[in-house]
């Protein structure tokens, strides 16, 4: 399926859904490893992010530059209303997963 | 003693002062020149010159001077550097700004008196009351500390090197918005956990960093692909 989100994608749609309207970096990593206790690379969750703006869930915008940040923009991500679609179906089909009641062994005839 | 240099000419021994951490001699046209040089990895290398002259010419007030500034410069080093003083703390000589703010804090009513009459001529119609005033000088104060932090802050710079492997691999955008991420981690590392263990940390994500985007590009653009660009970014 052209929607079918990866583990990371999903903590990071899920992370920039709370973190809305200032979704940044490092913003999205440290609430990832608050939550869940999972530490990713800054590259690895930017490589995801490009994924998912390419794929068009997501929005980005420039932010403002600090003296913190060296004079460099923040970059903002938004969920675009397909992307909460895509994170939604996605979710479902997990909850789906987890109520489906077990399915009784076939027996050998 | 003397020696003589590869040029010739004899040089004396340097002149000695007790207690001067961090401290070099350098013979330059026939004079001593006392320098305190920056001596651990992550201080901005810098030097500051206390003397210069003839040995002859070194007296006690000289000697004193230098030792002082010595272990200020050092304690304020170690300070940047998180490790803890090794040697004695030594309390700087205060500048004219603290002095001044340390006075205006101290002054009894009058001299707020005159500081509030002062304002009040100048806003004319709108007489600011005795607490606006106050409250707009902590606030000038407070702002002003911020930026001072700030300014030290940013005078610590992240390895150039690991910088420079991040741009190469992405767009200007995007490489400026993830450097900044990182320069962000870097300064809140400094802060908790010291210089030298906030350089490791930047190098080790920034390692950790290029093999998800090599693989993202790589996925892109396919392995030639990424490999020309690279080339092609490091001759231009």
């Amino acid at each position: 399926m052209a929607d079918d989100l990866s583990t990371l994608e999903q903590q990071m749609m899920l992370a920039i859904s709370k973190l809305m309207p200032s979704a940044y970096g490092v913003a999205i990593s440290d609430h990832i490893e608050r939550v869940t206790s999972r530490s990713y690379s800054i590259g690895a969750v930017y490589a995801a992010l490009d994924r998912l703006e390419g794929r068009g869930f997501l929005a980005s915008r420039q932010g403002e530059a600090t003296s913190v940040r060296g004079g460099r923009r923040k970059l903002y991500f938004d969920l675009t209303a397909r992307g909460q679609h895509a994170l939604k179906q996605s979710l479902a089909v997990i909850d789906k997963l987890r109520k489906a009641p077990p399915r009784a062994r076939e027996a050998f005839v | 003693m003397k020696r003589r240099r590869s040029t010739g000419q004899i040089v004396s021994d340097h002149p000695v002062v007790e207690n001067c951490p961090g401290l070099t001699w350098r013979h330059r046209n026939g004079k001593w020149e006392a320098q305190w040089r920056a001596g651990i990895i992550g201080f901005p290398k810098d030097g500051f010159r206390l003397w210069r002259g003839k040995e002859n010419e070194l007296g006690d007030v000289a000697r004193k001077f230098i030792s002082h500034n010595c272990l200020a410069l050092q304690s304020e080093m170690l300070g940047w550097n998180g490790e803890g003083a090794i040697f004695p703390q030594v309390e700087a000589e205060p500048s004219m700004r603290e002095v001044i703010l340390d006075r205006i804090l101290e002054a009894g009513s009058s001299m707020w008196e005159e500081i509030a009459a002062s304002i009040r001529r100048l806003f004319g119609h709108r007489e600011p009351s005795m607490e606006e005033i106050l409250a707009s000088i902590r606030r000038i104060i407070a702002e002003d500390d911020e930026a001072r932090s700030q300014a030290k802050v940013a005078r610590i710079n992240p390895p150039f090197a690991a910088e420079w492997l991040i741009a190469l691999l992405m767009s200007s955008r995007r490489a400026a918005a993830l450097l900044g991420d990182l320069e962000e981690k870097f300064n809140r590392n400094i802060e908790s956990r010291g210089v030298r263990r906030a350089r490791a940390l930047y190098w080790s994500e920034a390692l950790r960093s290029i093999g998800p985007i090599l693989w993202a590009k790589a996925k892109k653009l396919g392995v030639i692909a990424v490999i020309a660009e690279m080339w092609r970014r490091t001759h231009s």
